[in-house]
This record gives C-alpha cells, sequence and structure tokens, in this order.
C-alpha cells in the first residue's frame, strides 16, 4: 500500500478500531460481563485498543485489527447467544458507522470533513467485512461457531492455528484480494458521484 | 507530561516484547525490564517477573519482586510471584506475599483471588468454599479464574450429594468447552445413576483432553466425592507417578495419596 493511501486510511483506523473494541466491551456489559470494562476498554481511547500488529497489518495486508477485549462467558446466561451477540457488536458497529459517514459524505461537506468520512466509510466496511471471516483473532472465529450447531463457542488452539495456516496460504496465494476487491467496488459504487 | 511520554515511550517496547515472545526464540527480559520502567504498569510488571522467572528462575524473579512490588503497589504482580512460588512448592512464601498486600491495602485485591482459590488446595490459611463463593459472586474476573471456581463448585456440590445442581454446574462449563474435569463429574453421577454406557462416552471425551498421569487424580477425586474410596485407590494406583502438585495437596485426593491405606493398596496391587 502506497504512503497516500495509508495515509487516507489512518484515521478511519483510529475511529474504527476504537468504536469496534469499545462496542465489544460495552455490548459484554450489557449482557452482564464487566471483565472487558474492569480491564479499561470501555474507553474512546485508541491507546486502549490499538495493536500494533494490527496497526501495521492495516498498511501491508490491507486490514488490520485491535487488541481483543477479553470476554468471560461463564458470566453469561446464555453463553452462546450473548457471546454471539458481543462478538457481532464490533462490526455491526463498524457497518453503522460507515453508514454515516457515507450519509455525511452526500451532504457535501468541506473537503476535509470529506477526506474524514471516505476514510471512515471505506476502513469501517472492511473492517465488518473481514471480522466475519472465520479466521482468529477476527471476531468471525467467535460468531461462526455460536451459529453452527454442535459447536461450542471458544475456539480449540489447533482449530486456531488451522486458521491461521488458511490465511496464510490465502494472503500468497491472493484469495484475500479477492474477498477485499470486490468489496471495494461495491463500496465505490455507494460514493456520490462528485 | 514526562509521565505520558513515558508511557507512550512504552507503547512500541511491549508490542516488540510481545511479538518476540510469540516467536518464543529470543529472551526479553531486557525488554520487558524496560517495558515497565517506562509505563510502571502493574500488568508490565507482572509480566516481567514470569519472564524472569521463565528465562532465569525463580530466585532472579523472588529477586526483584519485592523491588516491583513496590513501586506498583498493585496485586497484579503480588498475584504472579506468589503464583510462582507456589508452583516452585512455597506456599508459605506465597501466602507471605499474599498477606503482605493485603496488609497494605494495595490496588485491585481481586487479582488476588486466583492466586488463593490455587492457594486452597495447599495452605490452611484459606478455605476453598468461601474463596470459590467469592470469585462466583463476581463477574469482573477472567474467564480462567471463574472456570476453575466453578470446577471447585461442582466437586463440592457432588460431595453434597447436590447431584442435580452438580450437573447444571457441569453442563454450564461443557456449553462453553469442552472441559475434562466438568467431563469427570459427568461420568460420576453417572456411575450414582447406574448408566455405565453413557459413563465409559464422558470418560472416552475427558481421556481425549488429558493424559492418564494427570486425569486419574480427578476420577479419584470424583469417585471420594460419590463415596467409592476403593475406587478411589484404584485410579490413584494407575495414575502411576502422581504430579507434585496433587501430592502436595491438602485435597481428599492428596490426602488419600500420603495414607497409609493407600500405601498398603500399592503394595497389594504390585504383588497381585
Amino acid at each position: 500500500m502506497n504512503p497516500q493511501t495509508a495515509l487516507l486510511l489512518f484515521p478511519g483506523l483510529v475511529i474504527g478500531l476504537t468504536i469496534h473494541e469499545t462496542a465489544h466491551a460495552i455490548s459484554a456489559k450489557w449482557l452482564g460481563d464487566r471483565t472487558a470494562e474492569k480491564m479499561g476498554r470501555i474507553s474512546l481511547n485508541p491507546f486502549r485498543h490499538l495493536s500494533l500488529l494490527g496497526t501495521l497489518a492495516l498498511f501491508v495486508l490491507g486490514f488490520g485489527w485491535g487488541k481483543p477485549v477479553t470476554v468471560n462467558l461463564y458470566n453469561f446466561k446464555k453463553p452462546k447467544l450473548y457471546y454471539f451477540l458481543s462478538s457481532i457488536a464490533g462490526p455491526a458497529s463498524n457497518l453503522i458507522l460507515s453508514a454515516i459517514a457515507l450519509a455525511v459524505m452526500y451532504l457535501n461537506p468541506h473537503r476535509l470533513v470529506m477526506w474524514i468520512c471516505l476514510s471512515i466509510f471505506y476502513i469501517n466496511a472492511v473492517l465488518a467485512v473481514i471480522n466475519l471471516l472465520p479466521v482468529p483473532p477476527l471476531d468471525g472465529s467467535k460468531i461462526w461457531p455460536c451459529i453452527i450447531p454442535g459447536l461450542k463457542p471458544t475456539v480449540s488452539k489447533n482449530w486456531s492455528r488451522f486458521w491461521l495456516i488458511f490465511l496464510l496460504v490465502a494472503l500468497y496465494t491472493g484469495l484475500i484480494d479477492k474477498v477485499i476487491t470486490p468489496v471495494f467496488d461495491f463500496l465505490d459504487s455507494l460514493l456520490p458521484a462528485a | 507530561m514526562i509521565s505520558f511520554l513515558k508511557k507512550l515511550a512504552a507503547v512500541p517496547v511491549r508490542a516488540l516484547a510481545g511479538l518476540l515472545d510469540l516467536l518464543r526464540v529470543f529472551d526479553t527480559t531486557r525488554l520487558w525490564s524496560y517495558c515497565w520502567k517506562l509505563g510502571c504498569s502493574p500488568e508490565d510488571a507482572a509480566v516481567l517477573l514470569a519472564t524472569v522467572s521463565q528465562r532465569k528462575g525463580r530466585v532472579a524473579a523472588v529477586n526483584i519482586a519485592a523491588q516491583v512490588v513496590e513501586k506498583t503497589k498493585a496485586c497484579d504482580p503480588v498475584a504472579m510471584i506468589a503464583c510462582i512460588e507456589l508452583v516452585n512448592g512455597n506456599f508459605d512464601a506465597a501466602h507471605n506475599w499474599i498477606k503482605m498486600a493485603e496488609d497494605e491495602n494495595y490496588k485491585t485485591p481481586e487479582n488476588l483471588l486466583f492466586v488463593k482459590l490455587l492457594l486452597s488446595d495447599y495452605h490452611p490459611e484459606y478455605n476453598k468454599r468461601e474463596v470459590t463463593e467469592q470469585v462466583l459472586s463476581r463477574n469482573d474476573l477472567p474467564p480462567t479464574v471463574t472456570h476453575l471456581a466453578l470446577i471447585n463448585k461442582a466437586f463440592m456440590l457432588l460431595e453434597e450429594n447436590k447431584n442435580v445442581d452438580a450437573e447444571r454446574v457441569a453442563d454450564r462449563i461443557l456449553g462453553i468447552s469442552e472441559d475434562p474435569c466438568a467431563r469427570i463429574i459427568k461420568w460420576a453421577l453417572c456411575i450414582v445413576n447406574k448408566r455405565p454406557a453413557l459413563a465409559e462416552t464422558h470418560l472416552i471425551k475427558a481421556r481425549q483432553k488429558r493424559p492418564p498421569r494427570l486425569l486419574n487424580p480427578l476420577i479419584a477425586q470424583a469417585c471420594l466425592c460419590i463415596g467409592d474410596s476403593d475406587a478411589a485407590m484404584e485410579w490413584l494406583y494407575q495414575a502411576g507417578e502422581l504430579d507434585y502438585k496433587i501430592a502436595a495437596s491438602d485435597s481428599p485426593v492428596g490426602r488419600l495419596s500420603r495414607s497409609q491405606e493407600f500405601r498398603d493398596y500399592c503394595r497389594e496391587r504390585q504383588n497381585l
């Protein structure tokens, strides 16, 4: 990724990841688990949420992630359902943020605002989509086991290793590009003509 | 301002140390030491103690612990050094660290609950039931702590013949992860309810997760809970050489493993 694009995406990443991780923490608290709150994860301070590796990945791979929020499933009355809800809260918050940024762009704001909104729009939409992939540490690795009957919500280490190898193979063979490119094409089609 | 800048400078150092820890090739002690000196956070202090203990041994960790604990005045590093002492079999030393933190009113005392829970098997100062209830009354502790407390609770309920409640706790654990301890609770309940086929299924699943040397003492504990001490001795005998943590514990299995009755049983089995 060239430095100009990276600079364009950076504000979106900071805002997107902060909101994403805070959404996980807040939803977990609402559903009965205050572990993340105690760890200081209900915060709009980006330093509490950004991970160096996940941020660097944005510039190298085109997508990134934040520090995972610790959720204690034993505190949930309905572990599978509530874990699903707290896991999906992150991508959902990104989609909402992306939609808000798009709406602001249609109001034809100042160039600087337009630039920030464009960044928020792209990054948050990509964050929402990428996080649905069932690869640890992405949210999809928590979401899908909660939906598929018979699976337990916590992923075993062997399962994580399998998906990590899958991710590396997907990156090497360009499979990830095949997921991201249509997303970007679709997002481009949503932008105001100007 | 200087404090903020130092904390900011600690961020990349922490990230680098974390990354190198993942690779498990480099000695990250110095990096964690820089990180702790810059950020002075209790979490970094705990990681520093764990890294020093892992790389340079218990004595090196104990040597820096007093300074680290004094500076942070938080329970995170105290819990870590107490854990290090506990793993090395120094139960009184672990207790002294905890007592000191409580006497000095260090921050985040709830972070001591995990080590207290572990220590309750070895030190008379800690009541297992009380600590378990303390953990289960909270909803802001890490999953490992709640998990351990739930396992303890299930065994306690089994011992009190509250089989329905014990099964409910075991099911709660198994609904979240495949856990051999919870499987053994289910196995014991099947034995009580005379359902040997289902008991065998649970046992097979537990065996997939834990080797006999560690699983058999658990089965023995379950047998003791349901009042079958003969079966408990047989399972314990089959475990072979016991893990020192089990042999030293004050749990029913620990006591059984040290008893004359069990020694006689082992002698008899060897003569067969």
